[in-house]
């Protein structure tokens, strides 16, 4: 039996991150902060003691490998009468996102300084929204999921109209929050059809994964009502991780929140999607329906092939990464579509070395969009002239996102591969390995530009030793992964057991 | 100590690559030395392995494994045979004779150097790792740096009627390779699955007594996917344009190394699916044989010096390859002998190519005239490399070829034949290009070029060095590979049939 606890010090990390949240809001407003680095460095500390809490609180780094099929379930907690779960998955995704919120905090101090007024109200929304994410990861119910996406989304709006393009930046928020709001309804209304059919048919805890997942299991073909409010669901999370037809709000976006905020939205956003979507399925859908597994499919090839061949004809950095985020959506689908733990193990493993490589790309440009203001892939143009170390920074994380060793991109491509392979899904891994190469195209015209162009501009890009360190940290994920995976495989195992094998 | 050998032959050029990589820009000196120091080191250790091995024939005694991956069961797992033995002796010939050739560069060498060992690490990786995971890890992981190398570093071709960028070379080469390594993909994923073995491991895959159904659906895209790297026509077009816009090195790494992954690829794939190679094996051999001739024919056609080369490229791998389809020992052991061969005599033909090309600005066959007065030594040792290309006896390619005739004989004498014509043909175009461009009266222009420098020299020489030597003394080369071809034909070929049978 699971263990129930109301106990409130299994909350702690989410109470610290909310209170560090306001308390940066009202250092902002109430105290008038002339230097630049104060804000992140309390938003940053903060969280690293959060994430060293999370560390050595929850017995983190206990190792698990695949082989152990059968989880304890006495390491997972319920907490309060089980609408949170704190199991080895939310918990490494909890770190995922802390980790990320650091990388975006440090990434952005020079971009706020330059572009942003209101800096209280920017690193205390997204210390913020790091806790919504937090409760998504740990939702053992739908409406507390609810609750976490509404706080990321909230959250994310206003970082997204906080843009410096005025233009650009109404255009993107207002359609930011018309088509997220228009989501988060259909989720909720999906929500109440899911629960309407569930009490019609006198089960407990309606909202629950696992009642839910009970309910699943008796039937081989859904009642509809019950199928439209999945449907809706799933809408609801394609739009979060940006899956065709869902995706295409992403490039607008990208193009006019601030650009650290779209760094945010590529990677904790997206991540934050995909670890709702891992436990819904995973206990919803216990039992592999197939249809389900064809429609997902689907939607992976449709993601992947539309993300990358969209990507081709972009002129824009930022558009290219949106396209190309999509496309790697994609790639997360196909191997949702495999649905075995070892899928589910790739799947995390691919998303770290997604986050890892996006930070990389997504730092180097905010390096260069400091500098220069300039928006269109034709303006790295020299940048190896200009600026070598940003230039093969952003080399690296684009040819380890094309899937080319010895970077983490490569060998997550092959895990996820190979599980996928190892279900009978040949097929979609070969649609997958076309697209790659599609992928390296393109990464391969952005790279030729930096290398081979001429600088229009000859003055060179500096860059301080902060934006190296952020660089050259998220490079060191980027290769260091790369060469030696099994150095995180213990706790992604522990993840993907916890919540596949339940 | 010995199992850190093979460790130690990737170690040596990391240390270097990070060496270079740290040391400031504008020390171009430190960098060259650090370069040479690294490659001697790198290059004395492939002589090590190879002697050690020849004498020893010891297939256990480089082992070194550790667990990379558990979650799929992945070993890091290095180890040597006679194939390997003579390919790592290649790659260090060739690192150590390209580094120097190299120290010409002026613009960016830093990184050069850095994408350049890159390369090496790669190829090393190839030859020396026993697990497939690994193979195609390091094999990839050569293809990485090639487009950098060539766009940046390389040199446009630019006729009347022809004329191809460097940009154009460098992303050829790169998507024809990725896109081949799709097949490669597709083809180790589902060999595990099917081998079920649970290891990556070549020796694992091979006893795992794979369903010969299924080899013979799975082998063409080994067959085809490793193929295009050596150069099967029709897929080789990526070869002459990648080679020509590549800057000498590159090149003489690229023709000389590269190209010879893609067969060492198709003769490891044998190992674990000998029924698919059995079943597909005719299918190389005519498509290595239309190689031998398209590729001389293509080589006689060309006008630029250095495409020359590059289709005699891919007519010299056609031998490799149809030496790999005949799946007998002398067959087999003369395309092993013929990828060294071929992998020293183009480098170095490579290597003059380049110092002619800095000295006349020209690779203009028509142009070129009489360049043995000024540059005599050059001229020399030019003329060697095209005797080896034409298979004279005394130079190493004789030994190989004959090998591989007497191969191909023996399973399909029709297309024996067509290859000696092949051979016959490169005797027309390489003997119709030193005349024209060595002898005959030496135009003004050219009359007071500067001969060969000692930095280019020293390569060379090496290179020429270990041509004659094989040449002489091919009992030295095909001693060691002899065993291992022996065991791979007799064990694991044989033994299918007697399954079968």
């Amino acid at each position: 039996m699971e263990n129930i606890t109301n106990n409130l010090s299994y909350l702690i990390p989410e109470i610290l991150i909310i209170v560090l949240g306001f308390t940066i809001i009202g250092v902002g407003i109430f105290t008038r902060v002339r230097n630049k680095f104060v804000l992140p460095f309390i938003s940053v500390t903060g969280l690293i003691i959060t994430a060293l809490f999370i560390y050595y609180k929850f017995d983190f780094g206990n190792i698990q490998t695949l082989s152990t099929t059968n989880h304890n379930q006495m390491d997972d907690l319920l907490i309060y009468g089980g609408l949170l779960k704190l199991d080895s998955f939310s918990l490494l995704f909890k770190f995922i996102f802390i980790i990320i919120g650091i990388f975006i905090t440090l990434m952005s101090i020079d971009y706020v300084d330059k572009y942003i007024n209101h800096e209280g109200e920017y690193y205390g929304l997204i210390v913020l929204s790091i806790a919504g994410m937090m409760i998504m990861a740990a939702a053992n119910e739908l409406l507390t999921a609810y609750i976490g996406l509404e706080l990321l989304s909230f959250s994310l709006y206003i970082l997204v109209s906080l843009g410096n393009d005025p233009e650009k930046t109404n255009e993107s928020s207002i359609k930011y929050i018309l088509l997220g709001g228009f989501t988060s309804a259909l989720v909720l209304y999906g929500i109440s059809q899911i629960y309407t059919e569930l009490v019609k048919n006198d089960i407990l805890n309606p909202t629950f994964f696992t009642s839910i997942g009970t309910y699943a299991s008796q039937y081989e073909n859904f009642p509809p009502l019950f199928i439209f409010g999945l449907f809706l669901l799933i809408t609801g999370l394609g739009f979060k991780i940006a899956a065709v037809p869902f995706h295409t709000w992403a490039p607008d976006i990208y193009e006019g929140a601030p650009l650290p905020i779209a760094a945010y939205l590529a990677t904790a956003s997206k991540v934050a999607g995909i670890a709702l979507i891992l436990r819904i399925f995973s206990e919803v859908f216990e039992g592999s329906h197939s249809s389900l597994i064809v429609i997902v499919a689907i939607l992976a090839i449709l993601t992947m092939s539309l993300g990358n061949i969209t990507a081709i004809a972009q002129t824009k950095y930022r558009r290219l990464i949106a396209y190309s985020g999509i496309s790697h959506m994609g790639y997360i689908l196909v191997g949702l579509a495999t649905d075995t733990v070892d899928s589910y193990s790739a799947i995390i493993f691919h998303s770290i070395g997604y986050i890892f490589s996006s930070l990389v790309i997504f730092s180097v440009l905010v390096c260069f969009y400091n500098k220069t203001n300039k928006d269109n892939i034709s303006d790295l143009s020299g940048l190896y002239k200009t600026n070598s170390f940003l230039a093969l920074g952003i080399t690296i994380a684009l040819l380890s996102t094309a899937g080319l060793p010895f970077f983490v991109g490569f060998i997550s491509k092959f895990y996820l591969f190979l599980a996928a392979v190892a279900q009978g899904l040949l097929w979609l891994v070969i649609i997958a390995l076309i697209n790659s190469l599609i992928s390296l195209y393109y990464y391969l015209m952005v790279i030729k530009e930096i290398y081979v162009g001429t600088p229009i501009n000859e003055q060179g890009i500096s860059t301080n030793n902060l934006e190296k360190f952020i660089v050259v940290s998220s490079l060191i994920g980027v290769i260091g992964l790369g060469l030696y995976p099994e150095i995180i495989m213990g706790a992604i195992n522990s993840a993907a057991i916890a919540v596949r094998i339940n | 100590m010995d199992s850190w050998i093979l460790p130690l032959i990737l170690i040596v050029p990391v240390v270097t690559l990070l060496a270079i990589l740290f040391i400031p820009k504008n020390n171009d000196p430190i960098i060259k030395n650090i370069a040479i120091f690294g490659s001697l080191i790198s290059g004395l250790l492939s002589l090590y392995i190879f002697i050690t091995y020849s004498q020893t024939r010891d297939l256990n005694q480089f082992d070194f494994s550790i667990l990379w991956l558990s979650n799929l069961s992945i070993r890091l797992d290095f180890g040597i045979d006679g194939v390997s033995a003579l390919m790592v002796l290649l790659v260090g010939i060739v690192y150590l004779t390209g580094t120097l050739i190299s120290c010409k560069i002026t613009e960016r060498i830093k990184e050069f150097f850095v994408l350049y060992i890159l390369l090496i690490i790669g190829v090393y990786g190839v030859f020396i790792s026993q697990d497939l995971f690994f193979f195609f890890f390091f094999y990839e992981l050569a293809v990485v740096p090639m487009y950098l190398l060539i766009a940046v570093w390389g040199s446009n071709s630019d006729f009347k009627t022809f004329s191809r960028t460097k940009e154009y070379g460098a992303l050829k080469l790169m998507l024809v390779l990725v896109a081949s390594s799709i097949l490669i993909w597709i083809g180790i994923l589902s060999t595990y699955f099917v081998a079920n073995q649970n290891s990556f491991l070549f020796t694992d895959l091979a006893n795992a007594n794979i369903g010969s159904e299924f080899q013979i659906i799975i082998f063409p895209f080994f067959l085809i996917g490793f193929g295009v790297l050596a150069g099967l026509w029709p897929f080789h077009t990526w070869s002459p344009d990648g080679h020509v816009a590549a800057p000498t090195s590159v090149s003489m790494v690229h023709a000389g190394i590269l190209m010879k992954l893609g067969a060492y690829g198709i003769l490891r794939s044998i190992e674990f699916l000998p029924a698919g190679a059995k079943e597909w094996m005719w299918l190389l051999l005519i498509l290595g044989t239309i190689n031998v001739i398209y590729g001389a024919l293509s080589a006689m056609a060309q006008k630029d010096l250095k495409y020359v080369i590059g289709y005699s490229s891919v007519s010299h791998m056609g031998y490799v390859l149809m030496g790999l389809a005949t799946l007998n020992v002398i067959g087999t052991a003369g395309a092993v002998l013929q990828m060294f061969s071929h992998g020293i005599m183009t480098a170095l033909f490579f290597a003059l190519v380049g110092v002619i090309y800095e000295r006349t600005h020209s690779r203009d066959i028509e142009t070129l005239d009489g360049l043995i007065k000024p540059m005599g030594i050059a001229g020399t040792l030019f003329v060697i490399a095209g005797l080896t290309s034409l298979g004279l006896p005394g130079l190493s390619g004789f030994v190989a070829e004959l090998f591989i005739f007497i191969g191909v004989f023996q399973t399909n004498p029709f297309m024996a034949i067509l290859g000696v014509i092949g051979a016959a043909i490169t005797a027309i175009y390489i003997l119709r290009l030193i005349a024209r461009i060595f002898f005959g009266t030496v135009s003004e222009k050219w009359a007071n070029l500067p001969d060969i420098n000692i930095l280019e020299l020293i390569p060379a020489v090496i290179l020429t060095f270990f041509i004659v030597l094989m040449g002489i003394l091919p009992i030295y080369f095909i001693e060691p590979i002899n065993e291992t071809v022996k065991l791979l034909i007799n064990t694991y070929i044989s033994n299918f049939t007697d399954l079968v049978g």
